[in-house]
């Protein structure tokens, strides 16, 4: 009897300890499931904080590298795609840029972020609506016509526009797959390179601002 | 000798062993629950005709403009769908937006598009137009459906309270629940609190709430980038048709599961069934960092240089319409072939691309979309491509009435039997 007693005590105790261990592994599974969570979430504000230093530094590094280049007449080719044909002959950048003392260029590639183009190209308008002493062209790399197409025309795009090759421009490969913009006098000096992101239009009214009051 | 533990007892732990165990089964359980049902169909893609005249097979062809919407154009129609009095099209590319247009090409609105707005999407990717002539748009941002019915007022909302990305959402029919389709993702899985079983399809229920996942594949692919299709599933009576790009399986989905419906093989370049192992493994770095590293992107394509895979699956009751693409080391070639259901052996016409050089005279790009209450397939180009579509003297529009940056259906009927 007393034998029987202590199995089933220890019938009980096993059981009892198979549901604690059961709740403390069910616990802890979901206490480390809410960490991985909140990892996770970790990992997304650092990645947002990389892309920002990412953005600052490269901004920074163009600042560095890039300043009083300049555009060789006789290198680059240059279409004039304003109107609606693919067939324009080739033309002098210097006959575009030498007929003002100053510039401002959108080098447009169609690789990249769209909506900061799209936000860049809006925000080109306003300039040139307020501002029409500052001519604005944009140096576009489109390698289907179609897209252009369609490009000028959701975009309502109302300043000239040229085809040029990706590369053509002595700092394209700086800027990788990113559209960008710069000043350029009329002897071809360019200067106050700026990539535009969507993801910080305060900053890209700031430069639109100050780049007017230079560009005069 | 006595027992330690009395018989009864003894069968109480056995059943609690055997309970256990089943549960760990079913949660382990996998790909097994797809039913193998599929007919195989042969694809021949060694020796492609150029062009292949359908003149003989074809009923009608109609040409209609999309008229432009001031402020609400769309730059590139990735998806085009038919409703009984309206055409669909989404650009989730560049404006971000989901057009409806009349059955005469005339702008009506715009269903959703990106914005400040409470109402506008976050993120605009993905539109689905299911048998009930429902459209359903995604907004992968927010995990977020908004559901019309066939008069274009909104039906319902969905939000997700997990953030799942999907390239593809639809509805799956019979049911209130969603099927959602993501390429390989790793990120899913770790939301769904199951990183080690990352899966491609995904059984949502009404509230977008994971019910179901299915097409597991190793966590080691979860960050690969691949194809994804500009759309992965087609509506067909009353189940779901599904397909990606180098799975050479055309899936059924309907309420009471899902099974293999048609096996394509292509006598040229068919990709292997373990693709993931014997082209991807080998060169796994390149495959995830194919957006980061520019020298990866060459890998990818040789790697993938041969292959052959489709891209798009139209089916009707007599015929499949199917679009495939051929990998080269540094572009592709795409191809069409009409498969003729009821005589599966010899009724597949397949050529690089199909034409009406007799009454229409035009050459047709690879059909998109297909509006079952007409009859017709439907494929887009732009007014410049268009030009180049149509032959000489084609009754069908003069040249200089076409409107180089303008979208135009073209709408195909063939002939029954």
């Amino acid at each position: 009897m007393k034998g029987q007693k202590i199995e089933r005590l220890l019938l009980y105790l096993s059981v009892v300890l198979l549901l604690i261990t059961s709740f403390l592994i069910f616990n802890s599974t979901k206490k480390i499931s809410i960490k991985n969570e909140r990892i996770s979430y970790l990992k997304d504000s650092i990645s947002y904080i990389n892309g920002v230093n990412e953005y600052y530094h490269h901004l920074l590094k163009t600042k560095m590298k890039l300043s009083n280049l300049t555009l060789n007449d006789k290198l680059i080719k240059v279409y004039d795609i304003t109107i609606d044909t693919n067939k324009s002959a080739f033309i002098r950048i210097g006959s575009i840029i030498g007929k003002n003392r100053h510039s401002l260029i959108l080098r447009y590639t169609e690789i990249g972020c769209g909506e900061c183009s799209s936000l860049t190209v809006k925000k080109l308008k306003a300039l040139r609506n307020k501002h029409p002493d500052l001519p604005v062209y944009a140096f576009v790399d489109f390698t289907e016509y179609d897209s252009y197409l369609q490009w000028r025309k959701v975009g309502e795009i109302d300043f000239p526009v040229f085809l040029v090759k990706k590369d053509d421009l002595p700092f394209d490969k700086d800027f990788q797959n990113y559209s960008y913009v710069f000043l350029v006098n009329n002897d071809g000096v360019a200067t106050d390179f700026f990539v535009p992101n969507s993801g910080y239009p305060d900053l890209v009214d700031y430069f639109f601002e100050n780049i007017y009051k230079k560009g005069l | 000798m006595t027992s330690i533990f009395p018989t009864h007892y003894k069968r109480s732990l056995w059943l609690l062993c055997l309970v256990l165990n089943i549960l760990y089964s079913c949660k382990n359980q996998k790909d097994t629950d797809i039913i193998d049902k599929y007919t195989t169909i042969q694809v021949n893609n060694k020796s492609l005709t150029d062009t292949l005249d359908l003149s003989k097979m074809i009923d009608s062809v109609g040409l209609i403009r999309l008229t432009d919407a001031p402020q609400k154009s769309l730059a590139k129609i990735n998806q085009l769908y038919a409703l009984s009095d309206y055409y669909i099209a989404i650009d989730p590319v560049n404006t971000k937006r989901v057009n409806a247009y009349t059955k005469s090409g005339i702008y009506v609105k715009t269903l959703l598009e990106n914005g400040p707005l409470k109402t506008d999407a976050l993120n605009v990717t993905d539109c689905y137009v299911n048998e009930k002539n429902e459209v359903i748009i995604y907004d992968y941002a927010q995990m977020k459906l908004t559901v019309y019915d066939s008069h274009l007022k909104i039906i319902k909302v969905v939000k997700g309270e997990k953030l799942f990305n999907y390239s593809h959402v639809a509805s799956l029919p019979g049911s209130d629940k969603f099927v959602g389709y993501s390429n390989f993702n790793g990120y899913n899985a770790v939301v769904q609190n199951d990183a080690k079983n990352p899966s491609s399809l995904d059984i949502l229920d009404s509230t977008l709430s994971l019910s179901k996942k299915h097409l597991f594949y190793p966590s080691k692919f979860g960050e690969i980038t691949l194809v994804t299709l500009p759309k992965s599933f087609f509506p067909f009576k009353n189940s779901l048709h599904f397909f990606r790009a180098y799975d050479p399986y055309v899936y059924s989905l309907n309420k009471d599961g899902i099974e293999r419906r048609y096996k394509i093989i292509y006598s040229n370049g068919n990709v292997p069934s373990d693709f993931l192992e014997k082209i991807v493994a080998p060169n796994l770095h390149a495959f995830n960092n194919i957006g980061r590293d520019p020298s990866s992107h060459q890998v990818v394509s040789s790697a993938f240089a041969g292959y052959t895979c489709f891209t798009n699956w139209l089916e009707t009751n007599d015929i499949i319409y199917l679009s495939s693409t051929s990998f080269t080391d540094k572009t592709f070639d795409n191809f069409n072939s009409i498969i003729y259901k009821r005589d599966k052996k010899s009724a597949v016409l397949s050529a690089k691309v199909f034409s009406d050089n007799s009454k229409f005279k035009l050459t047709f790009p690879s059909f998109n979309a297909y509006d079952k209450e007409k009859g017709e397939f439907l494929t887009y180009c732009t007014g410049n491509r268009l030009k180049k579509y149509l032959h000489p003297n084609s009754p069908l529009v003069k040249q200089e009435d076409i409107v180089d940056d303008s979208f135009y259906l073209i709408k195909v009927r063939f002939k029954r039997g």
